[in-house]
């Protein structure tokens, strides 16, 4: 499955060794050599003796100096690209220690809160301060630029969701719903169980309580269209295009409520409800 | 179009050396759904995967939903730190597979076909530039010389659940840059920066550079929309780790949806059940 490809330095397509040596830049040789992209070019080139010198190049090494040798190319002065000693795990420091951000980390690799709002709701929750960090994304639930989650939202939405029994939601989700999702199942969201590889877990959807206005939000009105939507695969052209004439009509806020009755987990994907 | 998911298995055994590999239930389903679906849309579909992480699906019995696996992914994932880059194992599947491909995360669901031109990278959607998950780049520390000079820092990020790269001469590139870009940096236990950077901050930045143009299946400001288009589970895994009874619904739901939509493959209901049955 593999295709041949050209290397790309500057605004130069090079496709054989010549172009290579005649427009030769060590920053991307290099990144070259340590993407591993340059001796399967090399090979894709038909240099096969180049090719294995490059790749008995010693990455601890400079490579810099190597990939002069090789390539026959004048070294610049002062030009070095060796792995330094002084960024090894213990003595390096974090990018996002030394920005604004809201988070700390401690030795365990799990996030510590120091935002106010989200501090509150936490204990809100009567939960611990080592949380998971979640949601502090510009699309974040808690903290976002559209506005901080706050308990009394959250509040309005679980009665939101309680209209709805017997619509969408079934049971499991009532009763991730009732027990206050964020809170349930021995914390979730606060346990110790989150996952730092999962970049996907910062996000979620955001919501703000003034923003929402229930009286004038009625479910009741897009009970058939939740319906609707569940079964979106069978909906003729024309239902569809009614339900998506209602939706248009709703404001951002109010499309996202709706797009949560039609499955709760909406809030921290999207499309969960298309399952 | 050839489609790739990906299974790196290094992240896991970084985090349990001696354990067994396996994927949750939801993920099985989830990952099934997005392979069955992409496919009938008159799709390929193949798994890139190391060798454990092949293997894995192989003795599950579920190989046959895919059209093919490669062991592609260097399990040592060539001396890059796995807790720190832990998707890391998708820029070495771009690297291997040929052009044009789109790449879907295991936990993404195309259920129509999207536009993919032949001349314009597209991804899932944009980021917006968060300093506290997409720092400022002069903050990035380096245990080698990584030249970040001339870099834009105003491209928006783009999300890759998605992400289709119709040319190998781009995608070699900003594979090898992002790669390069992982065996530069610091070992400074950020989980999130670093990994965010190399995948999805360099991709727009490489696209801006080499004026590869790039467009996206949604608009960042309207993910959370109703849709009928896409499904991505995001961060409702870890809701569906942490809680049992939407655990169960939503595996009730995904078996419903492969018995309807996919019979001819409702014998994988049988061996993903079986793989969690105590008995």
């Amino acid at each position: 499955m593999k295709s041949l490809y050209c290397l790309w330095f500057g605004n130069k397509k090079i496709y054989s060794l010549d172009q290579l040596r005649k427009n030769f830049d060590f920053d991307t040789a290099e990144m070259y050599y340590l993407g591993g992209g340059l001796s399967r070019w090399l090979r894709q080139c038909g240099e096969n003796d180049i090719a294995a010198s490059v790749e008995k190049m010693d990455p601890l090494g400079n490579i810099s100096k190597q990939l002069a040798e090789i390539f026959s190319v004048k070294l610049p002065k002062g030009r070095s690209n060796t792995p330094s000693v002084a960024f090894s795990k213990e003595n390096s420091v974090c990018a996002v220690q030394n920005n604004t951000s809201a988070y700390a980390y401690p030795e365990s690799g799990s996030f510590i809160f120091e935002n106010a709002v989200l501090s509150s709701f936490n204990s809100s929750f009567g939960a611990s301060n080592h949380i998971s960090g979640s949601f502090y994304s510009e699309t974040g639930s808690f903290m976002s630029n559209r506005g901080s989650f706050t308990l009394n939202s959250f509040n309005t939405f679980s009665s939101s969701f309680s209209l709805f029994t017997g619509s969408f939601e079934t049971a499991s989700f009532q009763s991730l719903l009732e027990s206050g999702s964020l809170a349930s199942s021995g914390g979730s969201f606060t346990s110790g169980s989150f996952n730092l590889h999962e970049y996907e877990y910062e996000y979620g959807t955001s919501f703000k309580a003034s923003s929402f206005n229930f009286n004038s939000f009625n479910p009741e009105c897009f009970s058939t269209s939740i319906a609707n939507q569940k079964n979106s695969t069978s909906l003729s052209e024309n239902k569809n295009r009614a339900y998506r004439a209602k939706i248009v009509q709703l404001s951002p806020q109010e499309k996202i409520k709706l797009n949560i009755m039609f499955c709760p987990l909406n809030r921290f994907g999207y499309g969960i409800d298309l399952i | 179009m050839k489609g790739i998911h990906i299974i790196s298995t290094a992240p896991f055994f970084a985090k349990n050396p001696n354990g067994a590999y396996f994927m949750n239930k939801f993920e099985l389903y989830t990952v099934v759904l997005s392979a069955l679906s992409w496919k009938s849309l008159g799709n390929e579909i193949y798994l890139a995967a190391d060798n454990k992480g092949a293997e894995y699906i192989d003795i599950l019995g579920i190989s046959n939903v895919w059209d093919g696996i490669e062991k592609v992914i260097p399990h040592d994932l060539e001396g890059i730190n796995p807790k720190m880059f832990w998707a890391a194992g998708k820029l070495f599947a771009l690297r291997e597979i040929a052009a044009p491909l789109a790449m879907i995360d295991l936990d993404f669901i195309l259920w129509k076909m999207p536009e993919l031109p032949p001349d314009r990278i597209v991804a899932a959607h944009r980021e917006n530039i968060t300093p506290s998950v997409y720092p400022e780049i002069a903050s990035f520390k380096f245990k080698r010389p990584f030249n970040t000079e001339n870099m834009n820092e105003k491209v928006l990020p783009m999300n890759t659940a998605f992400l289709y790269l119709p040319d190998e001469n781009f995608k070699q590139y900003y594979v090898n840059r992002s790669i390069a870009f992982m065996k530069s940096a610091a070992d400074c236990g950020d989980y999130l920066c670093y990994m965010v950077f190399a995948e999805q901050r360099l991709l727009s930045i490489c696209a801006e550079e080499k004026k590869v143009g790039s467009q996206v299946l949604m608009d960042k400001d309207e993910l959370f929309f109703p849709r009928d288009d896409y499904t991505h589970i995001w961060g409702a895994k870890q809701v569906l780790r942490n809680n049992t009874n939407s655990l169960h619904d939503f595996c009730a739901r995904a078996r419903e949806r492969i018995e309807k939509d996919f019979p001819a493959y409702k014998y994988v209901i049988g061996k993903i059940e079986s793989a969690f049955s105590p008995f």
